[in-house]
């Protein structure tokens, strides 16, 4: 009998703990799938920060709260009113699909997670969070890299070693002449000037006929710097290829749309619908930086290059809401690809109707944290694009004309140049 | 040796003065000519500091819209067009989605979905997209759990103006835009609306 007691006991004991187990994990589930877009236990979200929250209000009260918040303030209940003013007037989702054992369970989660002492996970996430920080914060241009001091050393070693062999070629050429008399008798006939020879060409142009001499001297020297310069004006000058200026706001092109993957059309919403692909405007960079602060890597503050979006728009980062007082400050981004006003270039045209990628272009921007300009942006570019580049004509409505023409001419596939993109008109206009 | 010396300095020399031109870092090289290369008129994505806008606030070429002005081919949205708060939210509800369900519509809204909410919804509307994964933004609902408790017309107001955590998109999307992606999205999900009739495959 007491065998059975203590057994029941037991079981009894181990179904309990059962339960409040399945509670929490039941309440895990739950807060993750309807609390999170607004509340997280130990910081201010949208909401405030919930832990304790059970020793805050008693549990008939944080029921009626979840599951309607507005019918209590309409109520007047004076802590939910507080709240309400407290939190800029945002109103709390009404959760009455939730049974009252389920929010029971949140509660239970809550309950957890405010005894687990929290600077264990926050300290490893910082841990792991500080070593991209640093590699981000280190500016990694050519001049400060390592390879270019290390070049410099092998190029100043390979100068003296070069510089020593010329001492040592001059030093056994000496030997050589003293030890073998008659080969240096030779070696002065040779190296009589030829201004003292009348027979050779250097003399007849330059003795007998220094005008001639010298008018060949300037005219080769004019095409040789001619043609360099030709090729200079051509190549560079007025040719941005490589401008990498530092932007206002260190933004990395690598870890949005490298590492998060976001669509290049979520910023620059213009590329697919008008001729510019448009700067975004600081309202999106808040899209989402109304919540990343990365402050895990600035020691609990806003990182810098975050705050200064924040200055941009008027947000306070403490209060979570934009402040009406400051003055917003537009960001002046510094322009990379300048195309001469005297071509047209649309954006929507390429990316719509072409269906370029961003990349053929712009290069592997998802891997940059500066961005650099990539392609010259000259006309030989632009037009050898033209030439060669084949449009998906066959499944594009676009061209459902033009496709049916180019078949009539007995043509397979189709250029940019095979439908007038040749036409000067077409850019220049 | 002296001749050698002198033609290495020389070489440099030419050199690092041709280099000095060419684009790189902040500099963007010399230009020929810029009078060829600006916009004579003032054009609202390009600015030089140097050639302040002498007709618009604050010397810039790009400027708000005028207040009270809607977008071309945009006037039936007029309807849509309310100010952000918590009356206007509830309000909404009323609204259902205008756009018939045909294919394009929904396919229009995928690729929308795609660029604009994939980040943190997720392809599969999930809610556990590339960021939320990473940490750096908390779990977003699913909208198998979240759209049954609200309607179209809430979604709606939720994307214009944002709603808790998400931001507003009232300015990247156009009000069609908008509502092709809430097809999309119960579409995805799989939850069905009263409105979401299924209707001639035109657009």
């Amino acid at each position: 009998m007491r065998l059975f007691k203590l057994t029941s006991l037991l079981l009894l004991l181990s179904f309990t703990t059962h339960f409040a187990i399945a509670d929490v994990a039941e309440g895990e589930k739950l807060f993750t799938a309807n609390c999170t877009s607004c509340h997280a236990i130990n910081e201010k979200v949208v909401g405030p920060a919930l832990k304790d929250v059970h020793k805050r209000r008693d549990a008939a009260w944080l029921t009626k709260w979840i599951r309607n918040s507005q019918a209590m303030i309409k109520a007047g209940d004076a802590t939910a009113v507080a709240l309400y003013k407290e939190y800029n007037e945002s109103v709390m989702t009404s959760f009455e699909n939730l049974s009252e054992a389920q929010v029971n369970s949140i509660v239970e989660y809550i309950k957890a997670e405010s005894e687990k002492p929290a600077a264990v996970a926050t300290a490893s996430v910082a841990g792991g969070d500080a070593g991209t920080a640093t590699a981000v914060a280190q500016q990694d241009g050519f001049y400060n890299s390592t390879t270019f001091w290390g070049l410099t050393v092998i190029a100043i070693i390979l100068f003296v070693i070069a510089l020593i062999l010329i001492n040592i070629r001059k030093v056994v050429d000496q030997l050589y002449l003293q030890k073998f008399p008659e080969a240096a008798k030779e070696e002065e006939v040779q190296t009589i000037s030829w201004k003292d020879r009348p027979d050779s060409f250097r003399f007849k142009l330059f003795k007998k006929h220094p005008v001639v001499g010298t008018i060949v001297v300037i005219l080769a020297f004019t095409v040789v710097a001619g043609l360099y310069g030709f090729d200079y004006g051509n190549k560079k000058v007025g040719v941005q290829q490589g401008y990498a200026p530092a932007q206002p706001i260190n933004y990395s092109h690598e870890l949005h749309a490298g590492k998060y993957k976001i669509n290049c059309l979520y910023c620059h919403t213009g590329a697919d619908k008008s001729k510019q692909a448009t700067i975004p405007s600081a309202s999106t960079c808040m899209n989402c930086h109304m919540h990343v602060t990365a402050s895990k890597n600035y020691d609990g503050q806003v990182s810098p290059e975050i705050q200064k979006i924040y200055d941009a728009v008027g947000w306070d980062a403490t209060k979570k809401a934009y402040d009406p007082t400051k003055t917003q400050k537009p960001i002046k981004w510094v322009r990379i690809h300048n195309l001469p006003d005297l071509a047209y270039f649309n954006h929507a045209q390429h990316v719509k109707v072409g269906k370029v990628e961003c990349q053929a272009c712009h290069g592997p921007i998802e891997t940059m944290k500066v961005v650099a300009q990539q392609s010259s942006l000259q006309m030989g570019w632009c037009i050898n694009c033209h030439r060669e580049a084949k449009v998906d004509v066959a499944n594009n409505d676009y061209y459902e004309k033009l496709h049916a023409d180019l078949k009539a001419q007995g043509k397979s596939y189709a250029t940019v140049a095979n439908v007038g993109g040749l036409e000067c008109g077409k850019c220049h206009y | 040796m002296k001749k050698t010396i002198y033609t290495l300095v020389a070489a440099t020399v030419i050199a690092s003065l041709m280099s000095a031109c060419s684009a790189g870092g902040d500099n963007p090289g010399i230009e020929y000519a810029p009078n060829m290369y600006v916009s004579f008129a003032y054009e609202p994505l390009s600015q030089l500091e140097e050639k302040p806008n002498t007709i618009n606030p604050h010397g810039m070429n790009m400027r708000e819209p005028v207040k009270g002005t809607i977008a071309r081919g945009q006037l039936e949205y007029a309807t849509y067009n309310m100010p952000k708060s918590n009356e206007n939210y509830e309000a909404s509800s009323a609204w259902s989605n205008p756009l018939p369900k045909s294919e394009y519509n929904v396919a229009e809204g995928k690729r929308l979905y795609n660029i604009n909410c994939t980040p943190c919804h997720a392809e599969d509307g999930l809610g556990k997209g590339t960021i939320v994964a990473d940490g750096k933004y908390p779990q977003v609902p699913a909208y198998g759990d979240r759209l049954p408790t609200i309607n179209p017309g809430k979604a709606f107001y939720s994307i214009t103006h944002g709603k808790n955590l998400m931001g507003a998109y009232g300015s990247v999307l156009t009000p069609t835009q908008r509502w092709q992606v809430i097809h999309y999205i119960y579409e995805l999900s799989g939850v069905q609306t009263a409105s979401s009739a299924p209707a001639p495959a035109t657009n």
